[in-house]
């Protein structure tokens, strides 16, 4: 009998409703929670082709795509009697999954994937703040790899984001002496971290070159950016929200957002970060699907990003 | 955590973890339910529904109560996994000695350790 190992949970909710599996050989594999019998959780399985696992990741496609998408047709129960981590048998099925219309999923879609709370324990050891970010590029179904331009574009606009979200936040605190030239908030420490296109950054350490710099920076300020930026992307399922929101928040953040949109529809990836502050408990976190980017780009690209007033209709 | 409060189950050794928040300004959260008005059957938490189920990311996870922080999510939720069709879903009120709650995984899911001496059923309402 084959044998998975679950490698992620996709869905939560009083126990693994859906996650991912690999086999021995690499295989990939989606299982959804139906029951349970005789206190073992009964999930429905199949095999996953890497791509559409990602595209399923991202958004793009629903569960119920990716089941009838399965290799080969095959599918499966598993009675989840083991601990969590332990393999967990595949007891084949015959008959067509797609005539199965009490197992078939109903048509969830991911919306933000979600990212291990790393952050706050890293902020916590570095009593810095933390911010970390993950991608679903395409070529990563196809082992650790993103493409260096990917990479490059996206953090360099999250850096954008961040930094606009920061003087939003602060503006009304201090007109006068924000150092309107002064990107560096945060800096690159991991540029890749293992098993993950995970970025993690952190804030700067103090420069002290011009009249208001991070060494000026006080404690929790930049705190303030990240919650804005928060509000921005909580905003992201719904684009009249999101316009709300934009309008709010001025030109350049707008500008800097929507661009960060573009980058990511056109490079077709998901995008997820999570952020912690030593003095703030547990970590934040936000985030777009390829799917939801590609909507809300479409959506905004309509503003007029200088007055932040809609055209006329 | 060191503070000695009696929660609703029992938990483990360092449960709830150190990145759970302790619920001192009140908060609504969005928690499925059977029954209408919800019966404290509706918070019993994965482990003391299946007692003898091994299968868990946790012990001390599956000794919390899933709640969504947002509405939208729970509704999508439930109109999109067919194991939690026919719920309904229920709005908590939780303040001062609710207990301590984590954000874990997605959809704006989070888990919540109740503390025994708060009074659930008086702070829920269905509302969808």
């Amino acid at each position: 009998m084959k044998t998975i190992k679950p490698v992620a949970v996709l869905l939560y909710y009083d126990g693994i409703q859906i996650f991912e599996g690999r086999d021995p050989i690499g295989g990939h594999y989606i299982a959804m929670l139906i029951d349970t019998v005789d206190s073992a959780d009964r999930y429905v399985a199949t095999g996953a082709k890497p791509e559409s696992l990602r595209q399923f990741r991202v958004g793009e496609l629903t569960l119920r795509e990716l089941f009838l998408d399965a290799p080969g047709g095959e599918w499966f129960f598993i009675y989840a009697d083991v601990g969590y981590g332990e393999p967990l048998t595949l007891i084949p099925q015959e008959g067509a999954l797609a005539d199965r219309d009490d197992l078939l999923p109903g048509h969830f879609r991911m919306r933000d994937a979600p990212i291990d709370d790393m952050a706050w324990k890293r902020a916590r050891e570095v009593d810095n703040t933390v911010f970390e970010f993950s991608l679903e590029p395409p070529e990563a179904a196809h082992g650790h790899r993103v493409r260096a331009d990917t990479l490059g574009e996206v953090l360099t606009q999250t850096q954008v984001v961040v930094k606009h979200a920061y003087r939003s936040a602060i503006r009304d605190l201090s007109k006068s002496d924000v150092d309107a030239e002064n990107g560096y908030l945060m800096d690159v420490v991991v540029p890749a971290a293992a098993g993950s296109f995970r970025v993690i950054l952190e804030a700067a350490a103090p420069l002290g070159e011009s009249p208001r710099s991070q060494q000026e920076r006080e404690p929790g300020e930049l705190v303030r950016g990240l919650e804005c930026m928060d509000e921005v992307f909580q905003s992201a399922e719904h684009p009249d929200r999101a316009r709300e929101i934009l309008a709010a928040h001025k030109g350049k953040l707008a500008k800097s957002y929507i661009k960060l949109l573009g980058i990511l529809a056109k490079r077709n990836t998901g995008f997820n970060y999570s952020w912690a502050d030593p003095n703030i408990p547990g970590s934040r976190y936000g985030g777009v699907s390829a799917a939801v980017a590609k909507t809300l780009y479409a959506a905004l690209s309509e503003i007029d990003l200088y007055t932040e007033k809609h055209p006329p209709h | 955590m060191g503070d000695a409060l009696e929660y609703r189950e029992p938990l483990p050794a360092d449960c709830p973890p150190p990145d759970a928040v302790e619920i001192v300004e009140p908060r609504i959260v969005y928690r499925f339910v059977r029954n209408n008005p919800p019966t404290f059957d509706d918070f019993r938490s994965q482990r003391a529904i299946n007692p003898r189920g091994r299968w868990s990311v946790s012990e001390c996870q599956a000794r919390g109560v899933s709640v969504f922080m947002n509405l939208d999510s729970a509704n999508e939720v439930r109109q999109e996994v067919e194991n939690l069709h026919g719920t309904l879903i229920c709005e908590v009120v939780l303040d001062e000695g609710a207990g301590r709650i984590r954000s874990a995984g997605s959809r704006s899911h989070c888990t919540w350790w109740p503390l025994a001496d708060y009074d659930i059923l008086a702070k829920c309402r269905v509302v969808l």
